[in-house]
């Protein structure tokens, strides 16, 4: 009886342990608590945000650059042959965009009034750049794959609808005038490392952007595009139409913060100009060749042929002795693969917009008749061509240059209404360089110059991609809207199929 | 600890039969070796009386003088006494039967339970076969030598490194490995145990065995007992030593038809005295093939006279001549180091009045397989116990190592040893030659020479470009260069006492410590950044250092006794864990500014950082449990835990879960019916343990925060939002397990099964989901995926011979595990788990499919057909379903001769099922290194040789209207082929059966030595040999040490192993 007891009171005992504790919720030592985490925060600074996106708002190599025959690999060419098909977004959406939704979202509502917040500019001023920046992000997305999910998107709606690219452009610009009118004098914005918080200079981008997309869309809504265009180009704030407005991001002679074609470049040295580009440049002595484009060995200027295969690469003569990318691009010279230590990391600056290419641009919407006159394009057209030698220092001649513009394959001289957009469009093909995005893009509207896909091209269509697949896993992580969406789509998900403005 | 924690759970199994009057007779039953034997049963012959001894083996029967008593323990031979008058204590030797059916096992939290007792699944395994080969991998000792277990060994060249154990295949979205427990201490890294201190081993498979450990031990517990003092007052010494012989095992099967280089034609250097070195006078107008690409579609390897890689180079004796291209088949053997590992052990012990007191000191040198590869550990434990005063007993246990390990182990793609011999290689480099020219340097800026150089241009002199590799080195003169060493350290202990408070009553507290810090450093020479131009290798200096902090204090109060029929045992009790972590490294940033000042001030730009913070994690514990028997034949167990979990939100951050079951020992019932039933129980029980995931519930993961960097661009610093949100809301997972089983022996023991059936259900399963990223991030996560799983396992020991001079004896495991996904999350159904590092499968949970599934492009068929284009490749689709990496079924068979002071052994284990994927195939393919890539083909021709000629590789298939169409397709077109189009031909299955283990042994009669056999007491002497045989069906590779659960991405080659091993006792 007595063991019985003991038995009885030990099980109490324990039960009661259990009982008389709250088994939901025990409070630990401070240590141990999640929140707050150590060396970490989980309110947003607003200024870091908006820095992180600017750090990524040039662009670098990438494989657009092929497509426009401007470079070329000189081992593994695959790339240069259109291997890729499906392409990743989360760079943009996860990245950039839900970064300045957050700066949005940390300037409405609640957090609004909070010091931490207001600390890094205005609340206005604050959105007024995310909307700006937005927009521009939005477009390298739209440009890439054509529909995509734009209204829907950045609100953690796990299953967003892809929208119609004529909407998403329309409402590009809706977001491009609202942002450059909603700067509101107030306290400039913190973490600005492209404009120092100068609401000016944004308007300013806001413009230009407004007439890069116009003119984007001059072959799919020509009469929307000429209403933006105009606007934007007589807008008072003005738009990049002089080389020291240009709009850059500066590198910095610094590791962290160098150009990435310089990062490129470190241990790798895999391609270098096309044969292709080359040749134009130099058949029409473009004394651009000089800056985008290292001598060889031999002291020649060399392009890599376009469209050979690993086989044709190797039995070439040349292999590993033709012209890298200039200098004043990737920052030190190479005269042979990666010969000894850097010595520059390359404060070169990454081109996002420049008077070169908005003086085309205007020279294009002068063509069109949607400014101006038949007089003010050659004007544009000059102006942007010398821009682009300037724009980069290329060491030329007065002479020299009013010759170039007289050259038979510069000249606008007795051309007929096409031929004078298919130089403009050539034109704007040199001066975007090394920009392959915009390259792109813009060679996929105008067609021009007229390329011929790689011989060696390794996709089904043996066509120079005009579009990026969506990202591969979309069709089982978004697979209704996803598959409403190839519904629509001629040829299906392919990057053969035609974006909107694409025509 | 051990005899607190035995008493504690003392089973007293009198039976209360009052006889007519007799004496008191006491003794103790212990093994072999001088260890009590708990729970031995002793019984009056042709009598009913019968007591069971209590943990420690002590006993206390009451009998008549000249009565037999008949000893018995499972696993024992049974041993009969006379009781003679005026002897009132008794010591009994049982020698152990050598098979696996020991009496006692030893549960969670270190409680021994008697077999009758447990509901559960559970298996002992011998510490003797465990180390029969003296494996310095604790782990791989283990593969198929238990029922429901499976190892993924990591290839034995990898050193320092430890297969992770797996209990059950995979029954949730995540694969949780088993813990260790040494003496009730979580350990967290195999490697830590000294194997020479192991006692005894017991494996706790489902939830119902593992449920007091709760949240911590949801893949399931190896638990091990270290070897305690002796409790004889002489000091005992025992003596081990191994030495083992480690050489490559298997290798791909590689062509030796053609040498290196991207095109097949042989190219003939012109020689321009105007700008090329006089030397090369030498070879003008003799041939040479591509150096400047790493795969191997060169020209024949026919004998040609050629200029290999070297000959450019002054400075050497083959300098500036030719050689023929022939065949170098065993140039990949020959690179890797015949290894030896040195395993040193020797431990002294004692008793003493209140206590006794052991210490083991262990030395593990080993050299690797990859050349300047080391590792050298020594291992110190001390065991002390003591009664303090009177029912109360001070435990003390500890154990540090210290570990060195220097070389370079990655086996990632395009590693330097195998990921170039398997990926990217010249077929007929000269092993001998590469090894000869280790280190040199040459051209104008005196820079390492490679195999894989630029090509000479017949119109500009060599450029620098052309002394140094292009992508890779000489191996020999990378492994040499590059440093990279570690050390861990760990401190691993107890400290308890326990007091028994009356007749049945212990309490006991007890603290536990692991301690484990890890400092290192890694150099790479400046010549190694000059030495190649495309390696993507700079030179650098980094250190590591990581400190793990895990300190436990648990305290519990037990309860024994019987009432009548009745036991009862139970006990309360909790266990708290604190854990901290800190880890820290830094590294130089874009190289060194000054060549070869290996500090962090020499960095090109800001230092690197990594880690830096520290983690706090704690996780309390509550428990009760309780056994309560009926006659000693019936029994109900149960358990139940709560927990608290510091990474849980703070508003609910405590779950309980309960376990119960009952085992029934029905043979008591059977012995007229049934006498050959030695032994026979029912068991079955239920139970649930919840789950806080660490690889996805890590500290600090429920809020959305901001790192901060300590880059800036001109003081403006970057944060991002990151890619992944927790719910803040999450729960546990929980783990809902049946399972049921039976217990057999017939015949003495010569016969022993075991049967279980389990099914789980994992419920909320923790999952980072993949979400569309135009949602603003790209993962969640939350409670969503639910998996079901059942499977069986059997185990069967045997002996079915035994005679006075040999006997046989044999064990046999098969478990088979069936698993299901059954809804991955409301997202999707797909979950994307990992992948190869090209992308080109990805490992999957599809809902409807079992776990871990490999995806990727396949060959588009028709009516199982493969489809072929015009130009005779493959067509494609899109996610394709490979199949499961998990295996359907496995297993051991382990078997042990004895014949007089001879014994043999020889383990077995197996494997059914399961696919992988080779990322070593399918570049070795790509690259021409492999055989199939030079094969014959049906017209007698190498499938290289023009298809025009009868060459290239007769496909077969039906082209896209589904018509039957063959076609010949040269070589380097149809294995180029599968490079990002699919990686379907890389797939294999994991199916294989390893003769694992073999040991010849010889036990010598010292007692026949006179003054030498007094003071060496035992001696033997054995011959080991470790992974002797396999039989795949995949060619090549080794399914069973794949480094991923995928497959693998540049494995190192696996290992066999010959070794000899002494053991002396003094």
């Amino acid at each position: 009886m007595k063991n019985t007891l003991r038995t009885y009171a030990v099980i109490a005992i324990g039960i009661a342990a259990i009982g008389t504790t709250s088994c939901k919720k025990v409070e630990f030592d401070e240590k141990y608590n999640i929140n707050p985490a150590p060396n970490v925060t989980s309110f947003a600074n607003t200024s870091q945000l908006l820095s992180n996106v600017l750090l990524n708002v040039a662009g670098g190599p990438s494989e657009q650059a092929y497509y426009v025959q401007w470079l070329m690999q000189s081992q593994y060419p695959e790339g240069a042959n259109y291997s890729t098909t499906n392409v990743g977004w989360g760079g943009f959406y996860a990245g950039s965009l839900m970064d300045l939704q957050t700066i949005i979202n940390y300037n409405s509502g609640a957090t609004a009034g909070d010091a931490k917040v207001t600390a890094n500019g205005s609340n206005a001023n604050q959105t007024a750049i995310a909307r700006i920046l937005k927009a521009y992000f939005f477009a390298q997305v739209t440009d890439r794959w054509g529909d995509v999910p734009y209204f829907s998107a950045l609100k953690f709606n796990f299953n967003p609808v892809y929208d119609k690219q004529a909407l998403i452009y329309a409402d590009l610009f809706k977001e491009l005038k609202a942002g450059a009118a909603q700067f509101d004098g107030g306290a400039a914005v913190k973490g600005d490392i492209l404009f120092d918080g100068d609401a000016a200079k944004w308007k300013r981008f806001a413009n230009t952007l407004r007439m890069v997309l116009a003119i984007r869309i001059s072959k799919a809504d020509a009469a929307q595009g000429k209403t933006e265009f105009a606007a934007a180009y007589n807008d008072a704030a003005g738009w990049v139409n002089s080389n020291d407005k240009n709009i850059a991001f500066q590198y910095l002679n610094n590791i962290n913060f160098r150009s990435p074609w310089n990062a490129a470049f470190e241990t790798r040295d895999d391609y270098g100009l096309s044969d292709v580009f080359l040749n134009w440049l130099n058949t029409n002595n473009d004394k651009r060749l000089a800056v985008y484009a290292q001598v060889n060995s031999a002291g020649q200027y060399k392009g890599l042929p376009y469209g050979f295969n690993r086989d044709q690469l190797i039995n070439w003569s040349s292999t590993n002795d033709y012209s890298r990318i200039g200098t004043k691009i990737i920052g030190y010279r190479l005269t042979g693969a990666g010969q000894g230590p850097l010595i520059s990391y390359a404060p070169s600056p990454g081109y996002i917009f420049t008077a070169a290419q908005m003086w085309l641009c205007v020279a294009e919407a002068n063509a069109l008749g949607w400014i101006g006159t038949a007089p003010e394009t050659v004007t544009s057209y000059s102006n942007g061509i010398r821009a682009s030698w300037d724009q980069w220092g290329a060491t030329y001649t007065p002479a020299e240059l009013t010759a170039y513009f007289a050259s038979a394959n510069v000249t606008l001289t007795g051309l007929s209404a096409n031929d004078v957009l298919r130089v403009i469009a050539i034109q704007k093909w040199i001066a975007v360089f090394p920009n392959g995005q915009e390259g792109w893009s813009e060679w996929r509207r105008t067609n021009f110059p007229v390329l011929t896909p790689s011989a060696a091209a390794l996709n089904d269509s043996k066509k120079i991609p005009v579009r990026l697949a969506y990202p591969v896993n979309e069709p089982t992580l978004n697979a209704g809207n996803y598959n409403a969406q190839v519904a629509t789509m001629v040829g299906g998900d392919t990057h053969d199929a035609k974006v909107w403005w694409d025509k | 600890m051990r005899k607190i924690s035995s008493l504690v759970m003392m089973l007293v199994l009198c039976t209360t039969l009052a006889l007519a009057q007799n004496r008191v007779v006491t003794g103790q039953v212990t093994d072999d070796k001088g260890e009590p034997v708990a729970f031995a049963s002793i019984k009056v012959k042709n009598g009913k009386t019968g007591v069971a001894a209590d943990a420690n083996g002590n006993f206390r029967i009451e009998v008549k003088d000249g009565a037999v008593l008949v000893i018995s323990a499972a696993g024992s031979t049974d041993q009969e006494i006379t009781v003679s008058a005026g002897k009132a204590t008794y010591s009994v030797t049982l020698i152990k039967s050598n098979t696996e059916l020991s009496s006692v096992v030893v549960t969670a939290l270190g409680i021994k339970k008697s077999v009758k007792a447990i509901t559960y699944a559970t298996q002992n395994v011998s510490v003797e076969r465990l180390t029969q080969t003296r494996d310095a991998d604790f782990t791989t000792g283990l593969a198929g030598k238990v029922s429901g277990l499976t190892v993924s060994g990591q290839a034995g060249s990898k050193l320092g490194s430890t297969g992770a154990v797996r209990i059950r295949g995979v029954g949730s979205l995540n694969s949780a490995n088993a813990i260790y427990v040494v003496d009730g201490t979580i350990v967290t890294n195999p490697a830590d145990i000294n194997m020479d201190n192991v006692a005894t081993i017991s494996v706790l498979k489902g939830n119902a065995a593992t449920n007091l450990y709760g949240s911590l031990a949801e893949g399931g517990v190896i638990m091990i007992t270290s070897r305690k003092p002796q409790k004889s007052k002489k000091w005992q010494v025992d003596f081990n030593t191994t030495t083992t012989l480690d050489v490559v095992n298997i290798l791909p099967d590689y062509q030796n038809e053609y040498v290196g280089g991207g095109v097949a034609n042989w190219r003939t250097f012109a020689f321009n005295p105007a700008i090329h070195p006089a030397e090369w006078k030498a070879l003008d107008g003799k041939k040479f093939h591509d150096y400047s690409d790493d795969a191997s579609w060169g020209p024949k390897m026919d004998g040609t006279e050629y200029i290999p890689w070297y000959s450019w180079y002054g400075g050497h004796k083959y300098s500036y001549q030719t050689a023929s291209a022939s065949p170098q088949k065993d140039n990949i053997r020959n690179f890797y180091d015949n290894a030896v590992t040195l395993n040193n052990n020797i431990a002294i012990g004692r008793g003493f009045e209140k206590g006794s007191m052991r210490f083991s000191y262990t030395n593990l040198n080993r050299t690797g397989i990859i050349p300047e590869s080391k590792l050298n550990k020594h291992f110190l434990s001390a065991n002390f116990n003591y009664e303090v005063i009177k029912n109360l007993t001070l435990n003390i246990n500890a154990n540090y190592t210290t570990e060195d390990i220097r070389g370079d182990f990655n086996d990632g793609y395009s590693n330097n040893t195998s990921g170039s011999f398997n990926q990217w290689f010249h077929r007929n480099l000269n092993t001998d030659i590469l090894k000869e020219l280790k280190g040199a340097k040459a051209g104008p800026a005196n820079t390492l020479i490679s195999w894989n150089h630029a090509n000479p241009n017949a119109n500009a002199a060599p450029s620098a470009n052309f002394y140094k590799g292009n992508y890779w080195y000489n191996h020999y003169s990378y492994l040499e260069l590059f440093q990279s060493e570690q050390n861990r350290q760990r401190l691993l202990g107890d400290v308890s006492l326990s007091y028994k408070i009356m007749k049945g009553l212990t309490a006991s507290a007890t603290y536990r410590l692991n301690y484990r810090p890890i400092e290192g450093f890694f150099k790479i020479p400046t010549a190694v950044r000059n030495g190649a131009s495309q390696s993507g290798i700079l030179d650098g200096y980094g250190t590591n250092e990581s400190k793990f902090t895990e300190q436990t204090a648990e305290a519990n109060i037990g309860y024994i006794t019987n009432i009548n029929d009745f036991s009862v045992d139970v006990m309360v009790g909790t266990q708290n864990i604190w854990r901290k972590t800190t880890d820290s490294s830094r590294s130089t940033n874009g190289g060194l500014v000054t060549p070869d000042i290996f500090t962090l001030a020499n960095s090109t730009g800001l230092v690197n950082r990594g880690g830096n913070f520290g983690t706090y994690r704690a996780t309390y514990g509550l428990f009760a449990r309780g056994t309560f028997g009926w006659k000693d034949v019936l029994f109900a167990d149960f358990s139940v835990r709560q927990e608290w979990n510091s990474r849980l939100p703070l508003q609910e951050n405590g779950f309980n879960y309960p376990s119960y079951g009952v085992s029934f020992v029905f043979s008591e019932y059977l012995k007229k019916v049934l006498p050959t039933l030695t032994f026979g129980k029912l068991r079955a029980s239920r139970s649930s343990v919840g789950s806080v995931p660490d690889a996805f519930l890590g500290e600090y993961a429920l809020t959305p925060t901001y790192g901060t960097g300590n880059v800036s661009y001109n003081n403006n610093f970057f944060i991002g939002f990151p890619n992944t949100i927790t719910d803040p809301t999450i729960k546990p997972a929980i783990n809902i397990s049946t399972e049921i089983g039976t217990d057999l022996r017939f015949f003495r023991d010569r016969l022993g099964l075991s049967f279980t059936y389990y099914t789980d259900e994992r419920k909320n399963d923790i999952v980072p989901t993949s979400v569309s990223a135009p949602s603003g991030i790209t993962s969640s996560i939350l409670n969503a995926g639910l998996v079901t799983r059942q499977g069986f396992e059997v185990e069967l020991n045997i002996k079915p011979i035994v005679t006075k001079n040999f006997t046989w004896d044999a064990t046999l495991n098969w478990s088979s595990v069936d698993a299901k996904v059954e809804k991955v999350s409301d997202q999707s159904d797909i979950l994307v788990r990992a992948g190869d590092a090209f992308g080109q499968i990805q490992l999957v949970h599809i809902k409807g499919e079992k776990p871990f599934q490999i995806v990727g492009n396949g060959i588009k068929r028709i009516n199982g057909q493969p489809v072929i284009g015009a130009d005779g490749t493959y067509e494609t689709v899109a996610n394709q379903n490979f199949g499961s990496t998990i295996a359907d079924y496995f297993g051991g068979f382990f078997n042990n001769f004895n014949y007089k002071n001879w014994t043999l052994t020889a383990a077995f284990d197996f494997s059914q099922g399961g696919k992988f994927y080779s990322l070593s195939d399918n570049w070795g393919t790509y690259s021409g290194l492999l055989a199939k890539t030079a094969a014959i083909n049906d017209n007698g021709k190498n499938v290289r040789d023009p298809v025009a000629d009868g060459g290239g590789v007769h496909v077969f298939g039906v082209n896209e209207s589904g018509k039957p169409y063959d076609v010949y397709v040269d070589g380097f077109t149809y294995y180029h082929q599968f490079y990002d189009r699919t990686p379907e031909e890389f797939i294999h299955d994991k199916s294989y059966i390893k003769f694992r283990e073999a040991s010849l042994g010889y036990r010598f009669n010292t007692k026949n030595w006179g003054t030498l056999g007094k003071a060496i007491k035992t001696m033997s002497f054995s011959l080991v040999a470790r992974n002797l045989f396999i039989w795949t069906k995949v060619k090549g590779f080794d399914p069973s040490e794949l480094a991923a659960e995928w497959g693998e991405n540049g494995q190192l080659p696996g290992t066999r192993s010959y070794g000899a091993t002494l053991r002396l006792g003094f």
